[in-house]
């Protein structure tokens, strides 16, 4: 309880590059 | 009065009510998202004024696509990371009266995309593993929030249908703010003091023991259940304080209840397609899309209640009577409550999975297989039936540009919609959104299926077992949120891959159907001419829930085959799962 692992970072870390993936989509879509 | 001729009048009761509430809603909204004055600006303008300087907000400021898309998906970036962090150390924080320690971090993260994603899905027992205070500020706000953001999506499609040459498709801080301001927020407050006055609990306290009739005393779960309801139906959302849901008593009391929280789940979704129609500047474009909407829903209804109210033909063979009359409700019974009975019980899982709604009164997997694989063919339709706040009437409109598109090819007429043009990219951008959809409920399905970690998290083998597994996975994309029951889905395979399989039904739809919005914003409005093809009219009604029906057939038809319609045909033959 209350202390940081390694899942923390894998999971914060899928969350965070989906959503860089996705900024990246739009613009990749705007070019389309 | 035969049993089947009251519960049908049950149902068409439901749609008149919902329709009378849904069409002056509807107006309302239109008023909110075009910045007229309703009955609530004098109150919530000094509000809003204050948002906006707090968060340091030019509500004047109209965005391009791109910049709405990239403020939408920072902000739930934010959203995620902050509700990460509360279910991870909710055990150091305040307001824990029932000492929840902090979520793992697998389950942590399919809970706050879950929530930030408006699917809900719940993995986790919220009376043990939940405190308060990340039931009321984590997941009960990003209810509000979710859905608010939903309904952006929306408001900037139609925004930009009625505008031309324009490059901007409006402002989503303003968009969002106004949803959760002038809409969610002044409805769930009623709604909560409703829910209240019949039983639901309302308290920041953990248990409470009480003495049972035969004298022994028990210690019951309790929380702040009506404010969390309230929202949980309003916004489509689902996400219950207990895991039983709205099965459990302190969640859905009454036989009253019951109905309000159906009434709350439908209201805003049907009540958006009259904004839509106000907003277009045609009602009649509204009501061709409410009426596919209507039919499809009608649909699932029926074939749910006939297969539920004939039972199991097992049974029958025993010489188990399941013939409704005065004396019985009759039907399959299994996994309902006996309060609501078959017709609640069929009324309210039809609409939760038509919609986004994920809430639940009975077990999905206890209904006869053709039952259990409506509610699945109802996900695997996008939920376009009304659907979530905002995401289903923006997936049905990517489906009539679609239609457009296919009445243009059969007949040879230019693709318009709403007097813009339909061109390739707009075909290419709502093909990404259907695509999006249909591999993340496939491709993952497959995957679970080959994995050993996948195939151990079933509760039953054969088809029922595939059914757990598709329908989980169909109702994270989709942002649903109900669960079949059986799949043990608190396995870090599961909170994995449903977690990412909620982002992709997320925002791999969101971005296309904002790029569309984008597109047709640029466009010029084109006068009506004998060349186009009328979106308001019965004809395309009918077309539009034939592009829906046969998306959703050609799709998913070899996985339901395997699934459902295998089991229903061995149940037949007196085998069960």
């Amino acid at each position: 309880v209350g202390r940081c692992e390694v899942g923390d970072i894998i999971f914060l870390g899928i969350a965070f590059v989906f959503i860089g993936l996705c900024l990246l989509y739009v613009r990749a879509v705007d070019k389309l | 009065m035969p049993p089947m001729i009251l519960d049908i009048a049950r149902f068409v009761g439901f749609g008149v009510v919902i329709l009378a509430l849904a069409y002056p809603l509807g107006l309302y909204m239109a008023k909110v998202y075009s910045g007229e004055k309703t009955w609530l600006t004098p109150v919530l303008v000094p509000v809003e004024r204050v948002v906006y300087r707090v968060a340091g907000i030019d509500p004047n400021e109209d965005m391009p696509w791109t910049a709405y898309a990239i403020s939408l998906l920072i902000f739930n970036l934010v959203c995620f990371t902050i509700l990460y962090l509360m279910l991870r150390f909710q055990g150091v924080l305040p307001l824990n009266p029932q000492h929840a320690v902090g979520m793992k971090p697998d389950l942590a993260f399919n809970t706050a995309v879950s929530f930030v994603g408006n699917t809900d899905w719940q993995a986790y027992a919220g009376e043990t593993q939940v405190s308060q205070l990340t039931q009321m500020a984590g997941l009960t706000w990003q209810m509000f929030v979710s859905t608010a953001v939903g309904a952006t999506v929306l408001i900037a499609l139609i925004r930009a249908f009625g505008r031309k040459g324009a490059h901007a498709i409006g402002n989503f801080w303003v968009d969002l703010t106004r949803s959760w301001l002038y809409i969610l927020l002044p409805i769930c407050v009623v709604l909560g003091l409703v829910m209240v006055s019949q039983g639901t609990v309302q308290t920041l306290a953990a248990r409470v023991s009480v003495r049972t009739v035969e004298g022994a005393t028990q210690t019951l779960s309790v929380g702040p259940v009506a404010a969390t309801e309230a929202i949980k139906t309003l916004g489509v959302d689902g996400g219950g304080v207990f895991n039983a849901n709205s099965a459990h008593p302190f969640e859905n009391p009454t036989p009253l209840t019951n109905w309000i929280e159906m009434l709350a789940v439908l209201v805003i979704p049907a009540g958006l397609v009259f904004t839509f129609g106000k907003m277009a500047g045609n009602m009649k474009q509204g009501i061709a899309v409410f009426a596919a909407m209507a039919i499809l829903f009608a649909i699932s209804v029926g074939v749910m209640y006939g297969f539920e109210q004939a039972g199991n033909p097992n049974l029958t063979r025993s010489g188990v009577d399941q013939v409704a009359s005065a004396t019985q409700s009759g039907g399959n019974t299994e996994g309902k409550e006996v309060r609501f009975g078959v017709a609640e019980s069929i009324l309210f899982a039809s609409l939760n999975t038509a919609s986004a709604g994920g809430n639940a009164n009975a077990s999905m997997s206890s209904m006869t297989p053709i039952s259990g694989g409506m509610a699945l063919w109802n996900l695997m339709t996008a939920e376009v039936v009304f659907g979530g706040v905002g995401c289903g009437l923006y997936t049905m409109l990517t489906f009539a540009l679609l239609a457009v598109f296919i009445a243009g090819l059969m007949v040879g007429r230019t693709p318009e919609y709403l007097g813009k043009k339909i061109g390739s990219r707009e075909i290419k951008l709502a093909m990404l959104a259907v695509l999006a959809m249909n591999i993340g409920i496939l491709v993952f399905t497959a995957i679970a299926v080959l994995a050993p970690a996948g195939l151990a998290g079933r509760l039953s083998l054969g088809p029922h077992g595939l059914s757990e597994i598709l329908y989980a996975f169909t109702s994270a994309v989709g942002n649903n949120g109900t669960a079949f029951a059986g799949l043990n889905a608190a396995s870090l395979f599961y909170t994995t891959m449903i977690g990412i399989n909620i982002l992709i039904g997320r925002y791999l739809l969101i971005v296309p159907v904002l790029a569309v919005a984008g597109s047709v914003a640029a466009k010029t409005t084109l006068a009506p001419s004998v060349g186009t093809f009328p979106t308001d009219t019965p004809l395309f009604t009918g077309l539009l829930i034939g592009v829906v029906v046969v998306v959703g057939a050609l799709t998913f038809f070899p996985v339901a085959a395997l699934g459902p319609i295998l089991e229903h045909v061995l149940m037949t033959a007196g085998r069960l799962f």
